[in-house]
């Protein structure tokens, strides 16, 4: 087939692409506004870092900032085990979440190779996730000298619900937009399926080649148009009229 | 005359029409197909019910009509008759009484309100059709027909529920296989071409029915001259 006979064939099924990419559309545009609860993220951001000694006050000591980061990856770990959950849920019992569910819903991340640890929690409320977050921060601060005998957690920053609550999961454009290439794809796909399943004669060509027969005539569809009687031009009694004239006879 | 045409007799009731047109090719595309042995006996056959067979033939035979022939339109098709309907014709005589020896051709042949153009009908259903269209009498009325009229042309039953299409084939100079586009399965037509190629019967070739509108190359070549 050549590019024009596709052009053809898909205009020739516009309607069934443009149905179903309207459905799809229309479908997934109504699941994302109404039905998809949206979701919002609130982030705390922990330094770990030693107090230095008072004799090396105001030295940033290599050794030690090495220490830190290798400090960081330990930290992670203990953040979302059970000595700090079970903690946070016994000191805020107005998060009203259990210490599994607040471990899966945590994320704890590093940027490379640095002291600063980033506590993520994502909740469909954003004051409850900075609520979290917060508190999860502040326990995690409190119980560290008691597990690891130093104090070297300092919270760099706080969740803070005056921040604008931007929901994170995926915008409904895009969502639409995947939505609208994939089913034109699959519509364009749906008509030329259906072109190769038709096994009828549809033009001269199909019966050249199927039948080995020429074609005498093609007879379109008749329109009301042609099958109105227009008596003031045409009636049967003049139909004989001399521009037929009889040429073998 | 207060006659009742059928409103699908498109080359009568609209003969300017595109769709006459049409016709009037089909008729000229037969007569390029046999220039040295004129085709007098035609038949329009098709694989299924339904595909057109009656407006088609009714439509090629008023064309002949307009040409200035004398035309006889007969409906072969015992069993189950519509040629009347067209022509807004009685069916209480026709085909089957001649074959029956009840009464002579000429008492059946009715007018039909175009000029040229005769018309006999089916008739009243016989029990045995096929014995009536193989039969001697049906040879022998058809040898006087063809000394009365031009072109004989005739409707059939289809062509794959009933043998009777294919004893009229081997009657006729030349069979029109009308297809109609977009309905028909090709293993179907194929089947109903193989069955007419063996009683030899001599197909002149397709007429492609009921196309849609925009895509056909004549038609796009019609507007273009309705324009002019």
């Amino acid at each position: 087939m050549q590019l024009k006979e596709y052009i053809r064939l898909i205009r020739k099924r516009m309607w069934l692409i443009g149905s179903i990419v309207l459905l799809v559309c229309t479908v997934v545009g109504i699941k994302n506004v109404y039905f998809t609860p949206q979701i919002y993220e609130a982030t705390a951001k922990l330094i770990i870092n030693q107090t230095p000694r008072p004799d090396r006050a105001g030295v940033v000591d290599y050794s030690v900032v090495q220490t830190n980061i290798a400090l960081t990856n330990s930290y992670k770990q203990i953040m979302i085990s059970s000595a700090i959950m079970d903690q946070v849920v016994a000191s805020f019992p107005d998060l009203k979440v259990t210490p599994s569910a607040l471990a899966q819903k945590l994320r704890v991340n590093t940027a490379g190779d640095s002291q600063v640890m980033d506590v993520t929690i994502r909740d469909l409320s954003y004051t409850k996730a900075v609520k979290t977050v917060n508190a999860v921060a502040k326990v995690f601060k409190r119980q560290i000298p008691s597990i690891m005998k130093m104090d070297n957690v300092t919270i760099l920053s706080e969740a803070s619900l005056n921040d604008p609550a931007v929901p994170v999961n995926s915008n409904p454009a895009i969502q639409i937009f995947i939505a609208f290439a994939t089913s034109l794809l699959l519509g364009i796909g749906l008509a030329f399926l259906l072109e190769v399943l038709d096994d009828t004669f549809k033009n001269e060509e199909d019966i050249e080649k199927e039948l080995g027969l020429p074609t005498l005539s093609l007879i379109t569809k008749m329109k009301k148009e042609d099958k109105r009687s227009d008596s003031s031009t045409t009636t049967p009694k003049q139909v004989g009229e001399g521009q037929y004239a009889a040429i073998n006879q | 005359m207060p006659r009742l045409i059928n409103n699908q007799l498109v080359t009568s009731l609209h003969a300017q029409s595109s769709v006459s047109e049409e016709y009037r090719m089909l008729r000229t595309n037969i007569q390029f197909s046999s220039i040295d042995e004129p085709i007098e006996v035609m038949m329009v056959a098709s694989a299924q019910a339904g595909e057109g067979r009656t407006v088609t033939i009714s439509n090629l035979a008023v064309t002949y009509a307009q040409e200035g022939k004398k035309v006889l339109i007969m409906d072969m098709d015992l069993r189950r008759s519509s040629l009347h309907h067209m022509f807004g014709l009685r069916n209480h005589t026709g085909l089957t009484r001649v074959l029956a020896n009840q009464q002579a051709w000429q008492d059946v042949v009715q007018e039909t309100g175009i000029d040229h153009l005769h018309a006999i009908t089916a008739g009243p259903n016989p029990p045995n059709p096929s014995e009536m269209l193989s039969s001697r009498r049906m040879n022998a009325l058809l040898v006087e027909l063809k000394e009365h009229y031009d072109v004989i042309l005739m409707d059939t039953p289809p062509l794959l529920s009933f043998p009777d299409g294919l004893i009229i084939s081997a009657m006729c100079d030349g069979v029109i296989l009308v297809v109609q586009a977009g309905k028909v399965k090709k293993d179907v037509v194929k089947k109903a071409k193989a069955n007419l190629e063996r009683v030899k019967a001599r197909i002149l070739g397709v007429v492609l029915n009921n196309v849609k509108r925009s895509n056909t190359r004549a038609e796009r070549g019609m507007e273009e001259r309705n324009l002019t």
